[in-house]
């Protein structure tokens, strides 16, 4: 378990290894204040998308979940990317729902990025990634706050380093999209060479 | 400017002066260990830096701050000797380019080129393992690093740190591994890559958690053993990643509590 976590955070990074969800990570990563109140966003979702998915998955999509009503051969699994956008969607629009209420001025900042955790493919990523690796219901828990809080990691580092290099002299064509794309695969290097030593 | 007034200089010459001259006992001790490949390396790597260097200096209209000289040194040293010249310079070029040149030079990025060349090292060629450090290179990191730490150009806040955090798992855990082998493996990598005063962190509190990450990094990825070279340079690289967000926080909580003191 600790290793999931570790490996979900580190050398498996979903933003960093996979760069899935990539969009919001380079478009809301001006600010450290909005990267952190987003990330907390991605780990909500996906501490709580990837562990209900699992669940939903084992009991009714899996081939051979519906022996019990003498539909051995029933295979759902085909079923698996709508489902787990329904269950994702409805989670966002709670969040959505909650934010307004309790932080007006995060909901505010975030803006249309926030709907559009439904079609962050990190979220979805992850969800899918469960189901590809097999995990079981407590290791669905651990995945999903493992990728969620590496996620907010990277995208809370990547808004500090982009802040940082305000200061520094880019070239003209590179300042901008150019520079975070760099920066972004600078940071890739050190989390993606990890995998490698720890084998 | 004078040898004696780059060295007292605490700008970016004089802290890559400063630097270099640390790195000649280890670049030594190397030569000596695998004789050939080594001036081979140094010289290929120096090239590229400088190289590349010039041109940046020349088209971008910088002054020149002769850093390709550590970059080349902390590389060439960690390198085993099989590297091949394209990969020394095609390592060292992209680690110069993208790790410092292209943000404006030693100083604007958030990165050190050696870290990231060794790093670009062995994430392209999957069966190169970076020189594991001698005793010798170990004691001919020593003077070295008494030096920088006097002159200020080496953090003893971030060393101090890393070296707790490892020390507490490696030796202190039962069954651990002895001090000895555990420091000379560390050494080098914790003053040139690890300690590197532009890529750590640069609030005094934010040293001791930067220094405690580095070592925590090296820590989980060694997995019990000796730590490798390769765990210590990425974690330096990891460690830095995190560097300015490592700032960051220390200036918040430090405003905060003003704010509060002075309400």
């Amino acid at each position: 378990m600790t290793e999931l976590l570790i490996a979900s955070i580190f050398h498996q990074n979903i933003a960093l290894t996979s760069f899935l969800g990539i969009c919001t990570f380079l478009a809301v990563s001006e600010r450290i204040e909005t990267a952190f109140g987003l990330g907390l966003a991605i780990i909500a979702v996906q501490s709580i998308s990837v562990p209900v998915n699992n669940l939903i998955f084992n009991a009714f999509l899996v081939e051979g979940a519906w022996t019990w009503a003498g539909l051995p051969e029933v295979d759902l699994s085909y079923l698996k990317l709508i489902t787990f956008i329904g269950v994702i969607a409805a989670q966002v629009q709670i969040l959505e729902l909650m934010l307004d209420r309790f932080a007006p001025a995060l909901y505010r900042a975030l803006g249309i990025f926030l709907p559009l955790i439904t079609v962050n493919c990190a979220v979805l990523g992850g969800s899918l990634f469960m189901v590809e690796r097999r995990y079981d219901f407590g290791e669905s828990i651990v995945y999903g706050f493992g990728s969620g809080a590496g996620w907010a990691l990277a995208i809370v580092a990547f808004a500090a380093i982009r802040e940082r290099l305000r200061y520094s002299d880019i070239p003209q064509g590179l300042q901008g999209l150019g520079g975070a794309f760099l920066v972004t695969g600078l940071m890739s290097l050190g989390f993606t060479a990890l995998g490698r030593i720890s084998l | 400017m004078t040898l004696g007034g780059l060295f007292s200089e605490r700008g970016v010459t004089g802290i890559t002066f400063g630097q270099s001259v640390a790195l000649v006992l280890p670049l030594g001790v190397v030569a000596l260990e695998t004789p050939g490949s080594v001036a081979v390396h140094f010289v290929s790597s120096l090239l590229a830096a400088i190289v590349w260097e010039a041109i940046f200096a020349v088209i971008r209209k910088h002054s020149f701050s002769f850093h390709g000289v550590t970059t080349a040194l902390i590389f060439t040293i960690a390198i085993p000797a099989d590297v091949q010249i394209w990969q020394v310079v095609l390592a060292v070029s992209l680690g110069a380019i993208l790790g410092e040149l292209v943000f404006g030079g030693r100083g604007f990025g958030f990165l050190q080129p050696a870290t990231v060349a060794l790093s670009l090292l062995l994430i392209s060629f999957p069966e190169i393992q970076l020189r594991q450090p001698s005793q010798m290179l170990a004691l001919a990191t020593l003077p070295g690093a008494m030096m920088l730490l006097v002159l200020g150009f080496v953090s003893w806040r971030v060393l101090f740190a890393a070296s707790v955090t490892v020390a507490v798992f490696f030796v202190g855990a039962e069954g651990g591994h002895e001090a000895m082998a555990v420091a000379t493996a560390m050494a080098f990598g914790l003053v040139f890559v690890i300690g590197d005063p532009v890529s750590a962190a640069s609030t005094n509190p934010g040293r001791w958690v930067f220094g405690g990450l580095a070592g925590g990094v090296v820590v989980v990825f060694s997995a019990g053993e000796v730590p490798t070279m390769d765990a210590i340079v990425l974690a330096g690289l990891i460690a830095s990643v995190f560097a300015p967000l490592i700032d960051h926080l220390v200036t918040v909580i430090h405003a905060r509590r003003r704010a509060r003191r002075h309400a």
